[in-house]
């Protein structure tokens, strides 16, 4: 298995992005290497879960319809420091990245990206296993 | 609008080095938009892969910026030809248009009740639904043994359903597919959805009138479940099966193909293989029927009959030879298709293969992400991935000037340097490895169009991978192994992510229709013209291809160039003049330039090996009477005009343009050398001296030989030659430049030194075994 020790209690991602198929995509994948995933479009139901619950890791995209990724990162932040957050963006200069690590961004990934890149880097995050 | 005349001929002022430096600058700057452009191209094949996430954002992002960039090349082509090619502009805005359409959720096009398979593919899914789309693209676009056909399109569909008479249109459509497939046949009508919706069962049609086809079509849109809008509806030519089954590219308790036969007369006596999923496809186990021995076999053969070898035939139903065939179908089929399938199949009696329908497989499991071969095993490493995946396969040398159409199905190709004609070799062979060559060249990108696991820029491959060999490459892991790695093979297979069914696969798959497909790919054909440029990757190459042409010419189409301000080159063994467009002469140099104040790296190279000791014979060339009435009149008028008379240089730091006029002989090397391989062209073109005709051919096939040795794309013409050389590192071109500096000076010599054909190979194999020590061997 690829994910964390069955006898720990699973480590809990939210992912934040308003492109369905990027949920339908992260979410099974994150599911199959041992995460518990909740997935959302819409970033106010994503907020409420976070002020809600506590979230190991959180995947957000920066630019999304109508919401400022990099408000929400700064609001996951406030609301639970220790939850790490990976940006994924479309857009991404050297100047986002820069704030998002600023605002506590974990690590910043450049659209498209590869699904195993995605889950290194949130092993990486989370200590679980590395690879294999 | 412009009044001015488009096709401005070129004046005084257009011959100075403001001018050359133009040139140089559009050209430089169509290297790399072109660059550019095939990386985005990458990103976007890779996302087709599967094994990328992307969003809709990414698809928009990446059509846009690609149609500037190819905007942008159109317009730096137009800018170095005196708009000769300004029809491109309109290809390159209907290919935009469809873009957009299609970004913008339209694109089905209005079209009349029916397509037939040889019009359609992907892009045509909205048209023909997915099946059809499948099978046309595969049978058309791939080449493989697929069942041919037609659609009844959703207009046709309407029509039909209210009653419009289609008779007459039905009856041509079915006309045009026997005449296509050699005659009449059964054929098999099926709905055929969008998407990866179930298509249900096919209706058979044996005697295929019209008033049969018509009630079949009837019958399978009346059992076309649900409210929601009817699809469309296939037709397919069937055979007379002498044996037919069904085969799994992946089964995964064997991890090898699994295929099921059967004869039509006996449905219920089924036989099954295990087939090795590389070739030469061998059955590792098979269960078969005992048969009476005087049954007649699926070939025509008794199983005590003779085979042309002199072996008994055996009782399988599937003969060896046919059992590879359908393995490395099937396998192609998965490789294009990106995941296992399971195919139906048939045989006629005379051996005639046709993939009848295919449906995608479960991906494999888990296959764990930590993939490695046993490191002793390692026979190369190294190169860069084109294509990633792995397979297995004899190695074959492929000849420079090879086109793959003979090249064995399903071996791996090595190749000296990755050019487009080579494309040929990607419909047959299981990998492809190259010496030369990048991941952003036209190659790399046909690779990933037939999904072939290619390796390009491994330095040393035709040495270290010996002809027959049997290797695994790991195209992804960048490593070639011995022997054949199933754990490896197994673990690469495609698949994992891909699910074809989303909305935005679909429109990647559409738009990538427009965009990737590289139909113009031999300059030397009639048809390589602007107007049968149907995608960006045409336009993007033809434009590539117009420019090098257009540059190799400008000394021969603005002989005013050297008047004004060349500059004389001092202490070569050759006569040079030489205008600096930028950064290619030593500030302090004067009117007269040392070799040691050329800053120009490419025609610093050509010079080191165009003076090397040794390089000049001191005899004078030797010609008779007879070669100097025989060349007069037929010689390249440029060599013959003494306004033209002299040799040019037009540089910068990295770009040259050289035009040497060596005795009888004429030539042009045009180079432009960067850090990005991608962008690095060799352009040399030769033509005739004064010589009689035998020794203008014996010279035409030596500079040929030559040529493609140093990995040139070679044409000739009579007794002109050129060759290209593409996407190579800047240190292998400079050696090859250097190497082209030998050749101007032994070229010279040459003519007097072959005497008699067989010297023509053996002069060519010394010439380019004298420059081993540092280029590596000739293919």
């Amino acid at each position: 298995m690829n994910g964390p020790a069955d006898t720990a209690p699973r480590k809990r991602i939210l992912v934040l992005d308003d492109e369905p198929i990027v949920c339908k995509r992260l979410k099974p994948a994150f599911q199959k290497a041992g995460y518990e995933v909740e997935a959302f479009t819409d970033s106010v139901q994503a907020m409420a879960r976070v002020e809600q619950e506590h979230f190991d890791a959180v995947i957000t995209d920066l630019k999304m319809e109508g919401v400022d990724g990099m408000h929400f990162l700064t609001r996951v932040k406030e609301v639970s420091p220790d939850t790490a957050v990976v940006v994924i963006t479309g857009f991404a200069t050297l100047e986002t990245a820069k704030e998002s690590f600023r605002k506590g961004a974990f690590d910043f990934v450049a659209k498209p990206f590869k699904l195993s890149d995605i889950l290194d880097t949130v092993r990486r995050v989370l200590g679980g296993e590395s690879r294999g | 609008m412009a009044s001015a005349p488009w096709r401005a001929k070129h004046t005084a002022a257009e011959s100075g080095p403001d001018s050359a430096r133009s040139l140089f600058h559009n050209f430089r700057r169509i290297l790399e938009q072109n660059t550019a452009a095939l990386e985005i191209m990458a990103d976007m094949e890779r996302a087709q892969g599967g094994e990328y996430v992307f969003d809709q954002t990414f698809l928009e992002k990446s059509a846009h910026e690609l149609g500037r960039l190819v905007q942008r090349t159109v317009h730096c082509l137009n800018g170095l030809s005196a708009n000769s090619h300004l029809d491109l502009y309109d290809r390159f805005q209907e290919v935009r248009d469809r873009i957009e359409t299609i970004l913008s959720g339209g694109g089905a096009e209005a079209t009349g009740p029916f397509l037939s398979f040889d019009r359609a593919g992907w892009d045509a899914e909205a048209l023909v639904g997915a099946r059809c789309a499948l099978l046309a693209e595969l049978g058309q676009r791939f080449g493989l043994p697929v069942a041919d056909g037609f659609a009844l399109t959703p207009a046709g569909v309407k029509a039909f359903l209210e009653g419009f008479d289609l008779d007459e249109a039905l009856a041509a459509e079915l006309r045009r597919l026997f005449r296509r497939v050699g005659r009449q046949r059964p054929v098999a009508v099926f709905a055929s959805p969008a998407g990866e919706r179930d298509p249900g069962a096919e209706i058979l049609v044996s005697e295929p009138t019209v008033e049969h086809v018509r009630a079949a079509l009837r019958q399978t849109l009346d059992a076309w479940p649900g409210q929601g809008e009817a699809p469309a509806v296939g037709l397919r030519e069937t055979q007379e099966a002498s044996v037919r089954g069904l085969v799994r590219t992946l089964a995964p308790e064997s991890g090898t193909l699994a295929v099921a036969a059967s004869v039509p007369e006996r449905p219920g006596e089924e036989e099954q293989y295990l087939v090795r999923r590389v070739a030469p496809f061998t059955p590792v186990r098979s269960h078969i029927l005992a048969k009476p021995v005087d049954r007649v076999l699926p070939d025509g053969l008794k199983s005590l009959g003779g085979t042309p070898d002199g072996a008994y035939r055996g009782s399988a139903l599937l003969p060896p030879a046919w059992l590879a065939r359908l393995a490395g179908a099937a396998m192609a089929a998965e490789r294009i298709l990106g995941r296992p399938q399971e195919i139906a199949w048939s045989f006629s009696a005379r051996g005639r293969l046709r993939l009848e329908s295919l449906r995608p497989l479960d991906p494999p499991g888990d296959r764990g992400l930590e993939i490695s071969g046993d490191p002793s095993l390692v026979l190369a490493r190294g190169g860069e991935t084109a294509q990633s995946g792995a397979a297995a396969g004899q190695v074959v040398h492929v000849a420079e000037a090879g086109t793959g159409e003979d090249f064995p199905e399903g071996a791996v190709a090595v190749a000296r340097a990755a050019l487009p004609r080579l494309s040929g070799v990607l419909r047959r062979a299981a990998a492809l490895v190259t010496e030369t060559g990048t991941a952003a060249g036209h190659l790399a990108t046909v690779a990933r169009e037939f999904r072939v696991p290619a390796l390009f820029g491994l330095r040393g491959a035709l040495e270290l991978l010996r002809s027959g060999e049997t290797v695994t490459v790991d195209a992804t892991g960048r490593t070639i192994y011995a022997g054949v790695l199933e754990g490896l093979l197994s673990a690469r297979t495609p698949g994992l992510d891909l699910d074809p069914s989303d909305p935005e696969y679909l429109l990647l798959r559409r738009m990538l229709r427009h965009i990737l497909p590289l139909r113009l790919t031999d300059p030397s054909s009639p048809g390589f013209r602007a107007d049968n440029c149907r995608t960006y990757h045409d336009i993007l190459h033809f434009a590539h291809e117009q420019a090098m042409a257009e540059l190799a010419h400008i000394q021969d189409r603005r002989p005013g160039l050297h008047a004004a301000h060349a500059r004389r080159l001092v202490g070569s063994s050759m006569d040079i003049r030489i205008l600096d467009t930028g950064g290619g002469l030593d500030p302090a140099a004067g009117s007269e330039v040392r070799k040691d104040q050329v800053r120009c790296e490419p025609l610093r190279a050509f010079l080191s090996g165009l003076d090397a000791p040794g390089a000049w014979s001191s005899e004078p060339a030797e010609l008779s009477l007879r070669d100097v009435l025989g060349g007069l009149g037929q010689a390249d008028p440029l060599a013959m005009d003494p306004s033209a008379a002299g040799n040019l240089a037009i540089v910068s730091d990295l770009s040259l343009n050289l035009s040497l006029r060596l005795g009888y002989h004429f030539s042009v090397v045009d180079a432009h050398l960067s850090d990005a391989p991608g962008q690095n062209t060799v352009y040399f073109r030769f033509v005739g001296g004064l010589a009689e005709e035998i020794r203008r051919q014996r010279r035409a096939r030596l500079i040929r030989i030559i040529l493609e040795g140093l990995g040139f794309l070679v044409e000739s013409k009579g007794d002109l030659v050129f060759g290209r050389l593409k996407a190579a590192s800047r240190e292998d071109l400079d050696l090859v430049l250097e190497r082209l500096g030998a050749l101007t000076a032994f070229s010279r010599q040459m003519d007097t030194a072959m005497t008699e054909d067989a010297d023509v190979q053996r002069l060519g194999l010394a010439f380019l075994q004298l420059g081993d020590t540092g280029g590596g061997g000739a293919a």
